[in-house]
């Protein structure tokens, strides 16, 4: 039998608690990844040394955006959409 | 400085992103204008992005977020962001009636409305204070600078005496100030070997509190679901059903007073710059709608006038504090704009305005190009899309788009720069202030009283040396 999610309400939508952790988890280790290969590279090259904070930066956020983009190949959405069409009679208020 | 038609080229490019990227932003449900508005400002501070490219990104996600922050609470009922929760009400009872791609033209042309009157209101306020300046003399912006710290404790007061929970408000400026200026700077009061190993030395920037406040509500609320009563309070089962409704349905009389009303709401709500603008755009925005009889024309009349307002008011306010005090004065100022003036626009003189960070002094008049530039394209392009794609874009985020993916984001976003500032000292700081701020958000001290107290806060520490 397949478990069900434990979801909280947050931020005015359903959140699925678990995937909310493990994709926290994926972005934060990209982001560590980038801080430790610059850090690693600065010991060796002078030129990342000394431009250490805005590589940082630079490639940190690149780190979260490709985190972001992987997450939401496995995060879905935890909302039923309905489309209702209402009636199109035009009304005219006087 | 020059502008060179590179750099127009350039503003437009980075207009044109961010008007995007906050079309989407802005119609994800909940999402608080601040949270999402001051971590992406701080990467473009950070990647020492040009100040006048800055400026123009800026502009346009201010304006776009305001604007799409409306659409999904027309055709959903769903707040999409703190500054839309005053159009619920009116948007249930246009949905009612089937007015609902109806209530979302008057959205886009009451934001379009408000940002028209704003922009020339912020800019005669400029002249005002020019004229004055020439005429006595006087620099009165550094003038006033010399004491901001006293009028930010002012604004703190005046802005808990006005706020539904008085006193929250005013038991918060001391200890809130005082808690933020000791950990910027640990050493000024106190010597301990523990500290000083975590601080080593460091004299922190505003960005880690200023994250910190922005995200204070979202972080406490993933703490209170540690606690078992407020978990199951908040869990539930199974999808979120979203109703989403099209229609043909127009009223055709009443424009002309719909319009009337949105301008002049505008106006005043400009010139209420200093107030906050949740405040401002539920008082005015009541006010405007209240002699108004017919349910239909009065809810039409309030989703314009509510959307004229709260572009209004952010406006003038960021525009006002910019040109005329280069130092925040108004709440959309301190909030979503905390970061232009913390590490950007630093000083006047004269008619120019000094960019710390990137050592440019830029003449005000020339800042008016990115500024107008941003406006521009995040106006026509939002109000273009909302007007014609507003269903099917609403349908495209909220399918497609996991709340859960946002929050990773902007979490990541925050430990990212916090950790890059400070180090681990930082990240311990964003998460401690941020729980404090988130607390005392929920007890009643909102997001402007806070900022207010975090710039007064240098005066408390004088105090206490002055003191013992």
């Amino acid at each position: 039998m397949k478990k069900k999610k434990t979801m909280v309400s947050l931020w005015g939508d359903h959140i699925v608690i678990s995937s909310l952790f493990i994709g926290l988890a994926i972005s934060l280790l990209f982001v560590a990844i980038t801080f430790g290969t610059i850090e690693l590279l600065a010991l060796y090259y002078s030129s990342v040394a000394s431009n250490k904070k805005d590589l940082i930066y630079g490639f940190g956020t690149l780190a979260v955006l490709v985190a972001f983009i992987i997450n939401n190949l496995w995060i879905k959405p935890q909302r039923n959409i309905i489309a209702k069409a209402e009636p199109t009679d035009s009304e005219d208020k006087e | 400085m020059v502008i060179t038609f590179s750099l127009i080229l350039q503003m437009v490019g980075i207009a044109l992103l961010m008007t995007i990227l906050y079309v989407i932003i802005g119609i994800i449900p909940g999402t608080d204008e601040t949270s999402v508005m001051v971590p992406m400002t701080v990467i473009l501070v950070s990647l020492k992005v040009n100040p006048l490219l800055i400026m123009s990104a800026f502009i346009a996600a201010v304006v776009t977020l305001n604007i799409t922050d409306s659409i999904p609470t027309a055709i959903t009922s769903i707040p999409g962001g703190v500054m839309s929760t005053p159009l619920v009400g009116h948007s249930q009872t246009l949905k009612k009636h089937g007015y609902t791609s109806y209530s979302v033209q008057w959205m886009m042309i009451g934001s379009l409305i408000g940002v028209l009157i704003s922009l020339p209101i912020a800019l005669a306020f400029w002249g005002i204070f020019e004229f004055l300046s020439v005429q006595t003399g006087l620099q009165i912006s550094n003038f006033i600078k010399q004491y901001n710290e006293y009028i930010f404790l002012g604004g703190a007061v005046l802005m808990s005496m006005t706020s539904k929970h008085k006193w929250v408000g005013l038991l918060t400026i001391i200890p809130f100030g005082f808690a933020t200026a000791f950990l910027r700077n640990p050493n000024l009061v106190i010597d301990n070997t523990l500290l000083n190993f975590l601080v080593a030395g460091r004299k922190l920037s505003m960005t880690p509190f200023f994250l910190s406040i922005t995200t204070g509500p979202l972080v406490y609320g993933l703490f209170e679901l540690l606690f078992p009563s407020v978990f199951h309070k908040q869990k539930v089962e199974g999808k979120m059903t979203v109703l989403l409704e099209q229609d043909v349905k127009k009223v055709r009389t009443g424009s002309k007073k719909v319009v009337q009303k949105t301008a002049i709401s505008s106006a005043l709500g400009s010139l209420l710059f200093f107030l906050s603008p949740v405040g401002v755009t539920m008082m005015l925005g009541e006010f405007a709608v209240r002699d108004e009889k017919d349910e239909v024309q009065q809810a039409i009349q309030g989703v314009s006038v509510v959307n004229g307002l709260s572009s209004a008011t952010y406006l003038a306010g960021i525009l006002i504090s910019l040109f005329v005090f280069a130092f925040p004065i108004s709440p959309a100022a301190l909030g979503p704009g905390s970061i232009i003036f913390n590490s950007g626009a630093n000083g006047v003189d004269g008619t120019f305005i000094k960019f710390g960070n990137s050592g440019l002094t830029i003449d005000k008049a020339t800042l008016l190009v990115p500024i107008l530039i941003g406006l521009v394209i995040g106006v026509s392009l939002s109000v273009f899309l909302g007007m014609k794609y507003s269903r099917k874009m609403t349908e495209l985020v909220f399918k497609y788009i996991a709340q859960e993916t946002v929050l990773i984001f902007l979490f990541s976003i925050i430990a990212l720069l916090s950790f890059a500032e400070a180090g681990l000292y930082g990240l311990i700081i964003v998460v401690g202030v941020g729980l404090f701020s988130g607390w005392l958000n929920k007890k009643g001290a909102g997001y402007g009283v806070q900022f207010m107290a975090l710039y007064a806060g240098g005066l408390f520490i004088k105090l206490i040396h002055a003191l013992f």
